[in-house]
């Protein structure tokens, strides 16, 4: 009677107590793990290894790959989050107008996010190997016939269009939903009151969007951090580690290079990064809705 | 309500069948035929494979062959491995720093006092011993040279280059000709396309394997220097990369540069033996030839290569007998002859009979198993990806300074 009892009041932890299980055993246990191998100097190969205290945490530091590649993965993470946002909120402004076919063009802009980040990276690596070359050959365009993203100089803005060409397409969505919660009423009686369009734009469509621009930064600032396949797709991260994100020198030093312990070190920054990060963002998003 | 019950116990039933039909083909299989597993990472060869297995187990009819073939097999081993889940018997490059972790840690059997060792060319498995004890029979041997459009070369009267200055010249001359010198894929993804050609950079110039390893890993912190005589002739030797492969190579794949030398647009194309079947499906319209990486005198070509279809035994292997006689059949005519034909990679297996066959890459097979042949370098590297980059990079930007600071921080962990 009394386990009968029980199970009808607490009968609802059972289901989380499922998920709670998984996420410890997949991501809990694994990431403590990873901080423990972080420690030390860890191949991958062997079940060997020793102890080195901090020296892997002291070898980041002079650790040429790692600052190319921490300034490539911030300035990557900062053009996206602009890029998604201003992108976004621009093409959803204009598919929130009552036009012709806008329904079209809603499921027209979506269309990328359905699409695999791994052939996205493909096709466009096919598109800057052989469709733009052609192109510029054909127009007599002589910047065009080389391999944008195998230049040093132009691979950033090359992976960044690709990044954006997908990333915006969740954006626009979540701005579109935002957009179509503001009350009709008050965009009317701010036409009333003769307001003009960029007077709409700042004083109360912003304000609505706030809660949907803090969602998107979130995104936006978790993909471009911890961004990986497209790139690996792409160029893999070259030319001369141009494109090296973070987690695609963690892949690098722990699968190709051997140096488990290394890579786990590097992981642990990124991930000490994005906890600074995030801890900034809640606090200065939680001021702004207050 | 009825129909409900009858249903539920249907459902548990077959749940319980479907379970039980598992354990019984396990069962059943362990009883009189012993089965192995044998990881191979010659994706390419993996029909020949098949049909040597096919042999094998009609000859042995005890035993069975489970075949595994996967993609990325290198990651994938290294995860079993580590994991405790290591096949039976593994097809693993014994060149490579992984390998020799792993005999060292004790993870392959010890094939020292093997009997079929004799059918392999003397010194081919022990050149690859770990602290005197073989881990590996190296069945087959890869080589790296320069696969060239010989019906061109002799429309256009060239010669294959004997010295080093001979080939820059012979590049010279193509370049005043509407080909391309060069069939090159100069992208971060298929840079070690060109670890060869690096490699054998340094070998010719500094004369050897060893020689060469004393100035790259051997030669204290940070002792790669712009001033050193070796780095400079080095660079030379890269240079000859510059601005000579087909139109955009800094962005080509692997397959584009296949292409631009299959298509006969560009007429050298710098690669492995592995890569022949990879131009054939191409169905080129001309003849190929192949020669190694002159010297800076005549008599100083070389060629680096290592095993490529290599076998070990895992220690943890439960039917060690049955993977025993399996690489023991592999090292026998039967079957070998059968891999070789269609392969065409110099072969250890001293029975097969390779007299008047894959003609095309005699230039370099030829060099193979004598002293004009170095194994890769990497042999004594903890790894080799960096290596592959900084190269390329080095062939796309040209920053001297910058390809000397990179080998020194990859060589310098090794120190």
């Amino acid at each position: 009677m009394k386990l009968k009892e029980f199970f009808n009041k607490k009968w609802a932890y059972l289901f989380v107590l499922v998920p709670i299980l998984l996420q410890i055993i997949f991501f809990y246990l694994p990431m403590l793990e990873g901080f423990f191998y972080s420690f030390t100097d860890w191949t991958g190969l062997t079940p060997n290894y020793e102890f080195i205290g901090m020296t892997n945490y002291a070898n980041i530091l002079s650790d040429q790959k790692f600052m190319k590649s921490i300034g490539f993965t911030l300035t990557f993470t900062t053009a996206l989050i602009i890029g998604e946002i201003v992108i976004g909120i621009l093409v959803a402004r204009l598919l929130n107008r009552k036009a012709k076919g806008v329904s079209f063009f809603r499921t027209a802009y979506f269309f990328p996010a359905v699409l695999s980040t791994v052939t996205l990276g493909l096709i466009f690596k096919q598109v800057f190997n052989y469709g733009l070359p052609q192109i510029g050959e054909l127009l007599n365009i002589e910047f065009l016939q080389q391999n944008l993203i195998a230049n040093e100089q132009t691979v950033f803005w090359g992976v960044l269009f690709v990044a954006l060409w997908q990333g915006v397409a969740m954006p626009i969505i979540i701005f579109l939903a935002g957009l179509q919660s503001i009350p009709d009423d008050i965009m009317e009686a701010a036409s009333i009151d003769g307001a003009n369009n960029r007077q709409k734009f700042w004083h109360i469509e912003l304000p609505y969007l706030l809660p949907s621009l803090s969602m998107v930064f979130i995104m936006a600032l978790k993909s471009g951090l911890t961004a990986f396949d497209l790139i690996y797709a792409l160029t893999g991260g070259g030319p001369n580690n141009e494109t090296t994100t973070l987690g695609l020198l963690v892949y690098d030093y722990a699968f190709k290079n051997n140096q488990y312990g290394y890579a786990n070190a590097i992981a642990v920054v990124l991930f000490i990064i994005i906890v600074v990060v995030s801890v900034i963002q809640i606090r200065v998003s939680k001021r702004f809705e207050a | 309500m009825r129909t409900k019950k009858v249903f539920g116990t249907m459902v548990v039933v077959t749940t319980l069948a479907l379970s039980l039909i598992g354990c019984g083909s396990a069962s059943s299989s362990a009883s009189d035929v012993t089965e192995i597993e044998f990881f191979s990472q010659k994706k390419e060869m993996q029909t020949t494979l098949n049909e040597i297995i096919k042999d094998f187990e009609a000859l042995h009819p005890e035993i069975k062959v489970k075949f595994t073939n996967v993609p990325d097999p290198g990651v994938v081993l290294k995860t079993r491995i580590a994991s405790g889940d290591a096949p039976d018997v593994i097809n693993v490059f014994p060149q490579n720093a992984d390998f020799q972790e792993w005999a060292k840690a004790g993870m392959f059997e010890d094939l020292t006092d093997e009997s079929y060792l004799s059918n392999l060319t003397v010194g081919a498995a022990e050149s690859y011993a770990i602290e005197d004890k073989v881990y590996s029979v190296p069945l087959t041997s890869n080589a790296w040279g320069f696969f060239y459009n010989k019906t061109a070369f002799e429309e256009l009267g060239l010669v294959v280059p004997r010295t080093w200055s001979e080939f820059e010249t012979l590049v010279k001359t193509i370049q005043g000709t509407d080909k391309a010198p060069f069939a090159a894929s100069l992208t971060t993804a298929d840079a070690w396309t060109l670890n060869g050609y690096h490699q054998l950079a340094w070998a010719t110039v500094t004369g050897g394997f060893s020689q060469a390893n004393d100035a790259l890993v051997r030669s204290g912190k940070d002792g790669i220097s712009l001033a050193n005589e070796d780095m400079k002739q080095v660079i030379e030797r890269l240079d000859l990369l510059r601005g000579t492969a087909q139109k955009n190579a800094n962005g080509a794949t692997y397959n584009d540069a296949v292409a631009a030398f299959a298509s006969g647009n560009a007429l050298i194309f710098p690669n492995g033996t592995w890569a022949l079947p990879a131009v054939q499906s191409q169905n080129p319209d001309f003849e190929i030839g192949m020669f190694p990486f002159p010297g800076i005198n005549e008599g100083e070509e070389m060629t680096v290569g290592a095993a490529d279809l290599a076998l070990s035994i895992s220690a943890n292997s439960k039917e060690k007998e049955a993977a025993q006689t399996f690489v023991e059949y592999m090292t026998s005519k039967d079957a070998m002859q059968k891999y070789y034909d269609v392969d065409g990679s110099p072969t250890s297996v001293t029975a097969v009979d390779t007299d008047g066959k894959f003609e095309e890459m005699a230039g370099v097979t030829d060099l193979v198993f004598t002293e004009k042949q170095i194994i890769w370098l990497q042999k004594e590297w903890t790894s080799e990806e960096t290596f592959h980059h900084l190269t390329v990079d080095y062939v796309n930007n040209a920053d001297q300074q910058q390809l000397v600071d990179k080998l020194n921080a990859f060589f310098n962990t090794m120190k």
